[in-house]
């Protein structure tokens, strides 16, 4: 968190209030510190604790560099409103994530399959070996991107040994930074009860709260790319480049964190410039510098060192589109999982569209709902090839990357509606008001 | 026949009553997230953990020389045991059938450790004193054997 702490202002523009400055610090220390280690270990130098405290020490002293030479930022201006209706969401929100973090206590060592093949034996790799190239490593899964077993390797290192159970809480702490950013991104244009039902809504699912420790890459992707897509909404909103560098620096996050970062960071960035209807729209540079510095070094550095990819992934197609809606549909509304979230969010969107088709909310659906509908194409395909259980296993843990920017575009269309209902009520009142002089005047006359 | 003014209230009422529906469904969806989070956290504190598998494989690198040869009774737990051990098993033989092609095959192929899981015990295993392997570890998710 200190190591992202100057970069905040310097990627936002503005300087934002401390849920917001403390949240994204984490996002932003966690995806810089972690590309530090591939850039040290990019000229032979070996991954232990003195290199590992250059890579923090360099991360800040980057970014504090980077924002003394910057024109000095404003404070965010936040909408108005009271706090008092927020409480009990907010009390919700806070009494979920601190039970999130308390199982990163309870729960030991960390047994999820794909910690075991991916995250955490990676992890173990680059501990032992102080290097990425994983030589000798039996997985398939090589080629993933690496801040998720990076950040597991740093522990290690920092702690001199391998520990499973401890690499939980850092997990659990994307979480929290989540639902933080969340809070101060919509506070940008909401009054502090949508934010707080907004952020309320994002994590009150078992789905979220029991990946806030399992060891899986999905909630560390979610928080990239919910602040990717809500920065990408404010940056549409704006004329000029105000928040492309952080919807950008998100993206490339979210893409350094999982595969599937990459094609929905690309489908955001694709909206943008379709909503703003100029392909050399400004701020463009900006995204696409950051998502580069996130993608780009871990790409060469495979190839120099002959990792190779998963070819197999598009050897079988499942074309099988009707198995595919039944399966998602049939994920989506199980209630042991999600709750009801998915058909209460879906149902507030719908019923609201009356409300936010006008107003500028509906660029933050354009945002959003493209890559819910797209994720159903992470069906068609799958690393192992032939086997189509696997796909139903992994496909439907896709949706928690996308699930608070949804719980977020709900909040804010039920906003929309409350809005809309408030100002007709107001209309309605002022007119009787004018019927009531009318008649009065009408008696005065008479 | 109804007015056109008529049309655009009713239809402005209908919106209205939308809009409501939403604001309503946020609210009362939270409360409920509230308490499905709530009972799915009660069921998971009073679950009992179980970490005999972690155990099992921990008994198992500790004993399995580096780089010889192991199978595992289970391909899902395949993952696991390399994470522990850092290497993968032997695969591609059966391990089900008649102790002796049992020990036949895994002698074939050279394997001298097995880690048996309970829940994947092949009939070749069921005994637990076979005398044709030695058991180095016992745990409550199975046992780790070494070939005699």
């Amino acid at each position: 968190m200190a190591a992202g702490w100057p970069w905040v202002p310097y990627l936002a523009r503005v300087r934002p209030s401390l849920v917001g400055q403390v949240a994204l610090s984490w996002l932003t220390g966690s995806a810089l510190v972690t590309l530090a280690m591939l850039l040290i270990v990019y000229p032979g130098l070996p991954l232990e604790r003195a290199t590992l405290a250059a890579a923090f020490a360099g991360t800040f002293a980057v970014g504090w560099a980077l924002g003394r030479r910057s024109p000095p930022r404003a404070p965010a201006t936040l909408v108005a409103g009271s706090l008092r209706p927020a409480i009990v969401p907010i009390a919700i929100s806070v009494a979920v994530l601190a039970y999130g973090l308390l199982l990163a206590f309870l729960l030991g060592g960390i047994d999820s399959i794909d910690f075991v093949k991916a995250w955490g034996l990676k992890a173990e790799f680059a501990f032992q070996q102080h290097d990425l190239t994983f030589s000798g490593h039996p997985s398939p899964h090589l080629f993933y991107p690496l801040l998720v077993s990076n950040m597991n390797a740093a522990v290690y290192i920092a702690l001199g040994h391998v520990n499973d159970t401890v690499v939980r809480l850092p997990g659990g702490l994307f979480g929290v930074a989540l639902a933080g950013s969340t809070w101060w991104l919509v506070r940008l244009r909401a009054a502090p009860v949508w934010a707080a039902l907004a952020v309320c809504l994002a994590v009150t699912t078992p789905e979220f709260t029991t990946t806030m420790t399992s060891g899986l890459a999905d909630l560390t992707t979610a928080a990239y790319l919910t602040p990717a897509a809500l920065a990408a909404f404010l940056w549409v909103r704006g004329n000029g480049p105000e928040w492309a560098a952080l919807a950008g620096f998100m993206a490339g996050a979210a893409a350094w964190t999982k595969l599937e970062g990459t094609p929905s960071a690309l489908v955001l960035l694709g909206t943008v410039l379709l909503l703003r209807r100029q392909f050399r729209t400004p701020g463009l540079t900006a995204w696409l510098a950051w998502f580069a510095a996130f993608v780009v070094p871990w790409q060469v550095y495979m190839r120099m060192h002959d990792i190779p990819l998963n070819r197999s992934h598009f050897a079988t197609l499942y074309l099988n589109v009707w198995w595919i809606a039944r399966h998602v549909a049939g994920q989506l509304s199980d209630p042991t999982t999600w709750g009801v979230f998915w058909p209460l969010c879906l149902a507030i969107i719908v019923l609201a569209i009356p409300f936010w088709w006008h107003s500028e909310w509906k660029y933050l659906a354009a945002l959003v709902v493209p890559n819910l509908i797209l994720t159903g194409g992470a069906y068609v395909t799958h690393y192992r090839a032939g086997i189509s259980g696997s796909v139903a296993a992994t496909a439907p843990r896709l949706y928690l990357h996308l699930a608070p920017a949804m719980a977020a575009l709900a909040a804010v269309a039920a906003m929309t509606a409350w809005n809309g209902l408030r100002a007709a009520r107001l209309e309605g009142v002022e007119m009787q008001g004018a019927g009531h002089d009318q008649a009065a005047r009408g008696r005065d006359h008479g | 026949m109804s007015h056109p003014g008529e049309a655009t209230a009713g239809r402005s009422r209908a919106v209205r009553v939308v809009g409501l529906a939403a604001v309503v469904l946020l609210a009362a969806g939270v409360a409920i997230q509230a308490v499905v989070v709530a009972r799915h956290a009660h069921t998971e504190l009073t679950a009992p953990r179980e970490h005999g598998i972690r155990e099992l494989l921990e008994a198992a690198a500790q004993r399995v020389p580096r780089g010889d040869r192991y199978a595992i009774t289970s391909l899902a737990r395949t993952p696991n045991a390399v994470y522990f051990l850092g290497y993968r098993p032997v695969e591609g033989f059966g391990l089900r059938g008649t102790p002796a092609a049992v020990h036949d095959r895994l002698t074939t192929a050279r394997v001298r450790y097995v880690i048996v899981l309970d829940r994947d015990r092949p009939k070749a295993f069921r005994s637990r004193h076979g005398s044709w392997y030695r058991i180095l570890a016992t745990t409550p998710a199975g046992q780790l054997l070494e070939l005699v």
